[in-house]
């Protein structure tokens, strides 16, 4: 087992909850767009999907007699849109009103968003402190016998 | 002595050293008076020892080379490996001045 | 290196050594990665020198009595004068984000704190070795 495995797994989940953070502040800042979506709809809101990645592909690491879990790492799967359908606001003086005075806005809870937003940054802050203790466990590994 | 100066020193200063160490243990059973009667086993455990170094400090080498190129990652195994070479090789040199030192005092001693 | 003090170091020394230079360059490769992590259009680049080296380690073990320079170490992918050539290549990536840039942050952080250590590893090797020598030659010569 070995330190830089260890590391580059802390990276991939950083990249990982990075990319969330991107779709998140997307989402944050469309949470009022009623144009530019599919179809020339309002915005629909997307949400990232990680996936579990084993990292060895190695023969020899399956007969590892220390393997005896699979180390995995993270890696966004998808980014897919909530198919829920959007809000409709009663708001007739609105350029883009339907007929009947309906205008479509994102099914965006800000609320939910920002909480998403507190998460990821403490799941970013995990993945340095870890990234950090994997270093420190090796330059002290240099100390042996100093 | 081993000189250290000469040009065409070809190994290690250490094997040289390790040498001779190994020379004067041979030269130390030569002493009818030095030794008493387990004097031949001490010789070898000498050179035994001699050997024992020198093959740690290979094995060290060896685990560098492969931590140096990326083949193997434990850094705290070829940590432990130098360590190991290196109080070895300390012990033995410091087995050898007390072997030294008794052989000198021997030599004082007036007959 | 002199051929009086030279002759102290083995094969396994003069490859430390020589990777302390290697892992610099690295080392700046991966800052100007990270530097360059906003920039349109810019591509990563990797900087890869540890197979070459693992190639001269497996052939020669031993070096050749005879050489113009302890520094050279001998095999197919060594340049006429002895030195290896490292590998100055882009990253490859699975996609290219739309701006061109393709420098992920954390990864670069990551290859950087592996080069720090090994950097350090091959600092301490070095150093447990010279003490040795220095002790074998202060305390050794009673």
């Amino acid at each position: 087992m070995s330190f830089f495995k260890a590391m580059n797994i802390s990276s991939s989940g950083l990249a990982a909850q990075r990319l969330r953070m991107n779709i998140l502040s997307s989402n944050l800042a469309n949470a009022q767009t009623t144009r530019g979506g599919p179809n020339n709809g309002p915005y629909r809101r997307q949400d990232v999907v990680f996936e579990a990645n084993p990292i060895s592909n190695t023969f020899s690491d399956f007969l590892d007699p220390n393997f005896q879990t699979q180390l995995t790492d993270v890696k966004v799967k998808d980014i897919h849109t909530d198919p829920k359908p959007p809000r409709r606001v009663f708001d007739p003086g609105h350029p883009d009103a339907n007929k009947d005075g309906y205008v479509e806005m994102p099914n965006i809870q800000v609320m939910s968003e920002m909480v998403n937003m507190i998460t990821a940054t403490r799941a970013y802050e995990a993945n340095t402190t870890a990234l950090n203790n994997a270093k420190q466990m090796a330059l002290k590994a240099l100390e042996i016998g100093k | 002595m081993t000189q250290i100066g000469k040009n065409s020193l070809s190994g290690s200063h250490i094997l040289a050293q390790l040498q001779d160490l190994k020379a004067q243990a041979k030269f130390e059973s030569g002493k009818p008076q030095a030794k008493s009667e387990g004097g031949s086993s001490f010789i070898e455990m000498l050179q035994d020892s001699v050997s024992e170094v020198n093959k740690m400090h290979e094995k060290a080498d060896d685990m560098a080379v492969k931590l140096a190129t990326g083949e193997s990652q434990n850094i705290h195994e070829t940590m432990l490996a130098a360590t190991q070479a290196e109080l070895g090789f300390n012990l033995m040199v410091q087995v050898r001045n007390k072997v030294l030192e008794a052989y000198q005092e021997v030599m004082r001693m007036q007959v | 290196m002199s051929n009086l003090v030279g002759g102290l170091f083995n094969f396994s020394d003069r490859l430390q050594m020589q990777t302390l230079g290697q892992r610099l360059t690295r080392n700046n490769v991966i800052s100007s990665n990270i530097a360059n992590a906003e920039t349109p259009g810019f591509r990563a680049i990797g900087y890869s020198f540890e197979d070459q080296l693992k190639s001269v380690a497996q052939v020669n073990n031993e070096l050749p009595t005879k050489i113009s320079n302890d520094r050279h170490l001998r095999n197919s992918f060594t340049q006429a004068d002895g030195t290896i050539t490292p590998d100055v290549f882009v990253r490859p990536t699975e996609s290219i984000p739309e701006d061109g840039n393709t420098v992920d942050v954390d990864a670069e952080m990551g290859k950087l704190a592996e080069n720090q250590i090994l950097y350090r590893s091959a600092v301490e090797l070095l150093n447990r070795k010279i003490g040795t020598i220095r002790y074998a030659i202060t305390a050794g010569g009673r």
